[in-house]
């Protein structure tokens, strides 16, 4: 009998697949055993839900750095975590400085408040020394600057930006620093106190092996605080008054939080803690080497990062990134092509009429996943070659 | 028994952890909404007598409390 071919899942940079058993068995129990409404009451189901709920927030302070664990807002991904924390500070005049391959999640909300005539915003170049950045961000800097967005990690690249380094620069000008963790964390270390970030906005179901619909706002600063509210309504305390509270992480919370999400994304960022963002990182980054050792062979493969880490960009010489993507996918192998949300990052790698295909790797991928990769993308330039010669 | 009021159930919880590790064992509760301003709110509840003890703690961890109901003023 023919076995069945594995799949083999590459696309960890869109969301981390599989999850550790520890977040799948946390999820279940917390649906059998778990299931009241968190802050919303004080009988026994309820104050287990929000027990989980404050685990989560506790170990998600820790994780990052942040003064106490009610300056965890959780959010449903890293996109609603960016528009809360720039539609939540930015004001009418203000100007706003992002960086130049910033995903939409980050472009979006800046854009749109732009186009409503209420900001001004300029972009700097993120590659370069962390001198060279520096210097493209004073060069661009201006005097009504209210706050710098940017990735920490760009989806399309492992350039890691000097995040502590920005951060210094913000905090010495007055200037909020809000940065896009979506490819950092659980990857790099992030503390929000010792790199003077205003608010870290990650997603909970990428590096920290979460289950989709979490994500969170690191509040390293007051500035939430007095900031606007996106969404209203309850928030288990304050009923007779109209307005949102003003305590995090209420505030910017409402509504009921997914308790089953967030008990199974508090045994993922202990999976994290436990592994070690270091051993995590390097085996990455090992995976990465053999795969750019690989496909570096192959002159029709064109590749757009040197530098090792989580993600590998390529394309295929005279097939488009969108049937390498489904050719990949008929050999049980999941990568992603496009522009992958961000068409700035796409701009500054020069694939910007093209797209490209993206394979991205977390804790579980194995040598033998990248040895069926880039066997199947040789495959695919050999079965190209063949059709070329036969028409 | 003794109520103190706290701002959220975030730092009710807080309080709870932080005290029970200090040996303080404390219920949360929901207050009566008549007690506060703004309705729904929530409190720690300990035994009288460890007031002093329980404001000291959660002072030195920063943790911001309300009224306390139920005490004589000592």
């Amino acid at each position: 009998m023919k076995s069945e071919k594995r799949t083999v899942y590459l696309d960890n940079a869109a969301t981390t697949f599989p999850k550790p058993d520890t977040v799948t068995n946390a999820i279940v129990r917390c649906m059998r055993e778990s299931g009241g409404n968190p802050g919303r009451g004080s009988h026994r189901m309820a104050l287990r839900a929000a027990e989980i709920i404050y685990a989560c927030r506790e170990e998600a302070a820790n994780f990052f750095g942040a003064d106490g664990a009610e300056r965890i807002v959780f959010t449903m991904n890293t996109t609603y975590a960016l528009n809360i924390a720039v539609k939540s500070v930015l004001r009418a005049g203000d100007h706003v400085l992002i960086g130049n391959m910033e995903h939409n999640s980050v472009l979006r909300p800046v854009a749109a408040l732009a186009e409503q005539g209420k900001i001004t915003y300029t972009t700097f170049n993120v590659r370069g020394t962390t001198e060279e950045i520096l210097g493209n961000i004073r060069k661009t800097v201006r005097t009504n600057t209210r706050a710098l967005v940017c990735a920490h990690i760009p989806n399309t690249s492992n350039v890691e930006l000097p995040i502590a380094e920005i951060g210094a620069f913000c905090r010495k000008r007055g200037t909020l620093f809000i940065v896009d963790g979506a490819q950092s964390a659980g990857h790099v270390p992030i503390n929000v106190r010792d790199m003077s970030i205003d608010m870290l906005c990650v997603p909970g179901h990428k590096g920290l092996y979460g289950p989709q619909g979490t994500g969170m706002i690191v509040a390293g600063s007051d500035a939430l605080l007095s900031g606007n509210t996106l969404m209203e309504g309850g928030s288990g305390i304050h009923s007779l008054d109209r307005r949102m509270p003003d305590v995090l992480p209420e505030r910017y919370e409402a509504g009921t939080l997914p308790t089953p999400a967030i008990a199974g994304l508090l045994e993922g960022i202990r999976f994290v803690k436990r592994i070690g963002i270091a051993e995590i990182h390097d085996a990455e980054a090992e995976l990465w080497h053999q795969a750019y050792d690989r496909l570096s062979e192959m002159p029709s493969v064109q590749l757009y990062e040197k530098k090792p880490g989580g993600v590998i960009v390529f394309n295929i010489d005279g097939l488009s990134a969108a049937d390498v993507s489904e050719l990949l996918d008929r050999e049980r192998i999941c990568v992603r092509s496009g522009y992958h949300c961000a068409s700035m990052a796409h701009r500054a790698l020069g694939t910007i009429k093209t797209g490209a295909v993206r394979a991205s790797f977390s804790v579980f991928n194995t040598q033998r996943d990248i040895q069926t990769f880039t066997d199947a993308v040789r495959k695919i330039i050999h079965e190209r070659k063949k059709e070329l010669l036969h028409s | 028994m003794c109520i103190l009021t706290m701002q959220s159930m975030t730092q009710a919880l807080k309080a709870k952890n932080v005290l029970e590790t200090r040996g303080v064992r404390v219920t949360i509760v929901n207050l009566d909404p008549n007690l506060t301003d703004k309705g729904c709110a929530y409190g720690i509840r300990f035994l009288c007598g460890l007031e002093s003890k329980v404001k000291g703690i959660l002072n030195a961890k920063n943790i911001p409390y309300g009224i306390l109901m139920g005490a004589q003023d000592h």
